[in-house]
C-alpha cells in the first residue's frame, strides 16, 4: 500500500498555479511593501502583521534572511548587545550569555526563528524578485513598487524582454541593506540626494542606525543598513541587534502613518 | 579640547540653575546627578524640565540642518538638506528620536537653544544649561578641523551626553586594538574593548556622577567666568583623556581647596543673615 494519497501532476500544477494567482492578486494592493527580506525587514513584517497589516516581503533570492543566516566571517555565530536580547525572547531564540551586556546564538537557529514568526504573524512573501523602480503618485509620494523576477537581470537582454509588474501599497519600506535600492532609485530620478558615508563622530553606530530608523521621504521609510547610506552613517559590520530593533522602529513608524492615511 | 568657555570675565551670583533636557530619556540621569550636586551647592535651587517640545517651523529645521556638520576638516560643509534629515530634526525635538553622536556647529546650537528657551539672559541670577545628546563640535583655527566638546559655556550652557562618551580621548591601546581590528577586516570595532583601558559608555551607571562635575563647571562659568581648573584632581580640570575625566569626576569628584572656597563664598553670600 503506497504511503501517499494519489494526485495528478495536473492537479499538482492547478494547486501552485491557482494559489499563485490568489496571491498575485491579493499582492497587487497592499497596506506595506518591504523590498529586502534581511533581519531588518522581516522584524519590520513580524511586527505589522501581529498588528493586522497587509504587509509583502519581496526577496530577490530564493532565501529569506541575508546575512542573519551566519554571524561574522562565516562563522555562524550571531552576536547581539543588551537590550536586542529581549526581540531574541519574544521570538522563542534560544541564546546564551557571552558577557554581561553580550549575547550569542547560533545564526541558523536565529534566522528559521525570525523567519518562521514573520510568516506566522501573517506576512506574505514573494521571493525571486527584485525590486525594479518606484510607483510614484501626487507630489512623488511613494505609493508601491514595480517587480520582476531575479532571474530576468541575469539573462541576455534581447532572450529576456520581461516587462515588470507593478505592486500598489500605501507605504513602501527600504530594508535593502547598504545598496538601499529604493532609496538609490528616488536619487536617480532626482527626487532624494544621499550624503556619502561618514557624517557621524559616534564611533558606534548601532544606536544611531535605530534612532534614524524612519520617514525617507513620503510614503517611503527606511530600515537596516540602508538607513546608513540614506544618512550617511558609519557602514557597520554584522551587528544584527540594531538590525532587529531598527525594523521594529520602521514597523512603528509605519503604523503611525497608516494611521494618518 | 573637550569643552569650551566663550571666555565671559565678569562675575555674577546666581540663585538657581535651570537644567533643560532636551530628551526625556536623559531627565531620570540628570535627576540622579542633581540629587549628588544639591548639598554642594545649597541654597542654589536647581529646577530640571523638559525642553519646550515644539512643532520646528520649515525655517527652523533649516536652521539646524544648517548646523550639522559632515566632516571634521571642511569648515564650511553641511549636511544635505532632504527629507529624511528634516523628519529626523523634528523627531528629536519631539522627543521621537534621540542625536547621540550627530554633530553640530556649537555657536549656532547655542543660539538655537537660546532662542528656544526665552528669558534667558547673561545678566540673569539663573543659569540655563541644556543637557542634549547632539554632539557639539567647535572649530580649532590652530589644526584647522572641528573638536568634539563635552561642555560649552555661555547662554544658555551646554552639555552633551554624547560629548561624555566621544570628545575626551579613550586610551591609545584603545585605538591601536581598534586599528588592528579593522585591518582585519572585523567593522564591529567592541573587540577593540577588551585590550583597553576604563572609558564612559553610553547608559553607563557612572553618567550621573561625571555630569555632575560639568554642570559644577557650568556653575563656576556662570559666577567666575573660568569654569576651569589646572588641578586634576578637582571636578572643574578640562579633561582631555577618558582617564583623566573618570579620575577627575569619579575617583576624586570634589573641587579643590581653592574652588570649594570660592563657591562657599558666593553661596554665603546668597544665604540670609541669621
Amino acid at each position: 500500500m503506497p504511503i501517499f494519497e494519489k494526485a495528478s501532476e495536473s492537479s499538482v500544477t492547478r494547486a501552485i498555479v491557482t494559489q499563485f494567482s490568489k496571491d498575485m492578486e491579493e499582492f497587487s494592493d497592499m497596506d506595506v511593501i518591504i523590498i529586502g527580506g534581511g533581519p531588518s525587514g522581516l522584524m519590520a513584517a513580524r511586527d505589522l502583521a501581529l498588528k493586522g497589516v497587509k504587509v509583502l516581503v519581496v526577496e530577490r533570492n530564493n532565501y529569506l534572511g541575508g546575512g542573519f543566516w551566519i554571524g561574522g566571517f562565516l562563522m555562524n555565530t550571531i552576536t547581539v548587545r543588551a537590550p536586542a536580547q529581549k526581540v531574541l525572547d519574544e521570538l522563542g531564540i534560544r541564546y546564551k550569555p557571552y558577557s554581561k551586556s553580550l549575547f550569542i546564538t547560533p545564526g541558523p537557529l536565529a534566522c528559521s526563528k525570525l523567519i518562521a514568526a514573520a510568516c506566522e504573524a501573517g506576512a506574505k512573501i514573494l521571493n525571486m524578485a527584485m525590486f525594479d523602480d518606484v510607483v510614484l503618485r501626487e507630489k512623488n509620494r511613494v505609493a508601491g513598487a514595480v517587480i520582476n523576477w531575479t532571474p530576468v537581470s541575469a539573462l541576455p537582454r534581447q532572450i529576456t524582454c520581461v516587462d515588470p509588474v507593478a505592486f500598489e501599497s500605501k507605504l513602501v519600506i527600504d530594508a535593502t541593506g547598504h545598496d538601499a535600492q529604493v532609496i538609490r532609485k528616488l536619487e536617480e530620478r532626482g527626487l532624494i540626494k544621499v550624503p556619502g558615508f561618514g557624517a557621524m563622530w559616534v564611533e558606534e553606530s548601532e544606536d544611531a542606525v535605530v534612532e534614524h530608523s524612519g520617514l525617507a521621504h513620503p510614503g517611503l521609510i527606511v530600515v537596516g543598513m540602508a538607513v546608513s547610506t540614506t544618512f550617511g552613517l558609519p557602514r557597520m559590520g554584522p551587528t544584527f541587534g540594531a538590525m532587529l530593533l531598527s525594523g521594529r522602529k520602521g514597523a512603528q513608524v509605519a503604523l503611525k502613518e497608516l494611521r494618518k492615511k | 579640547m573637550p569643552s569650551k568657555s566663550s571666555g565671559r570675565s565678569e562675575r555674577c551670583d546666581i540663585s538657581s540653575v535651570i537644567i533643560h533636557s532636551e530628551s526625556p530619556h536623559n531627565l531620570k540621569t540628570i535627576r540622579d546627578s542633581v540629587s549628588l550636586l544639591t548639598s554642594i551647592i545649597d541654597p542654589i535651587r536647581i529646577h530640571v524640565r523638559a525642553l519646550p517640545r515644539k512643532k520646528l517651523s520649515d525655517a527652523e529645521v533649516s536652521t539646524l540642518i544648517k548646523l550639522r556638520l559632515v566632516s571634521p576638516i571642511e569648515r564650511d560643509e553641511r549636511a544635505i538638506d532632504s527629507f529624511a534629515i528634516r523628519d529626523f530634526e523634528r523627531r528629536v525635538l519631539i522627543g521621537d528620536a534621540k542625536a547621540r553622536g550627530v554633530p553640530y556647529e556649537a555657536p549656532g546650537l547655542m543660539t538655537f537653544y537660546r532662542n528656544l528657551i526665552q528669558g534667558a539672559d547673561i545678566v540673569s541670577p539663573e543659569l540655563h544649561v541644556i543637557v542634549t545628546d547632539r554632539l557639539i563640535m567647535s572649530w580649532d583655527d590652530g589644526d584647522l578641523r572641528y573638536h568634539a566638546r563635552v561642555a560649552l559655556f555661555g547662554v544658555p550652557c551646554i552639555v552633551s551626553m554624547s560629548g561624555l562618551v566621544e570628545a575626551p580621548a579613550r586610551s591609545r591601546e584603545y585605538y591601536i586594538a581598534r586599528q588592528a581590528v579593522e585591518s582585519i577586516g572585523i567593522k564591529d570595532i567592541s573587540a577593540a574593548r577588551s585590550f583597553s583601558s576604563d572609558f564612559l559608555e553610553f547608559d553607563d551607571e557612572r553618567t550621573p556622577s561625571v555630569l555632575k562635575g560639568y554642570l559644577l563647571q557650568c556653575i563656576f562659568y556662570a559666577i567666575t567666568g573660568n569654569p576651569f581648573c589646572e588641578d586634576r584632581d578637582c571636578a572643574l580640570f578640562n579633561a582631555h583623556w577618558q582617564e583623566e575625566m573618570l579620575h577627575a569626576q569619579i575617583e576624586s569628584g570634589k573641587l579643590c581647596a581653592y574652588h570649594r572656597r570660592e563657591l562657599n563664598e558666593m553661596l554665603s553670600r546668597l544665604k540670609p543673615p541669621c
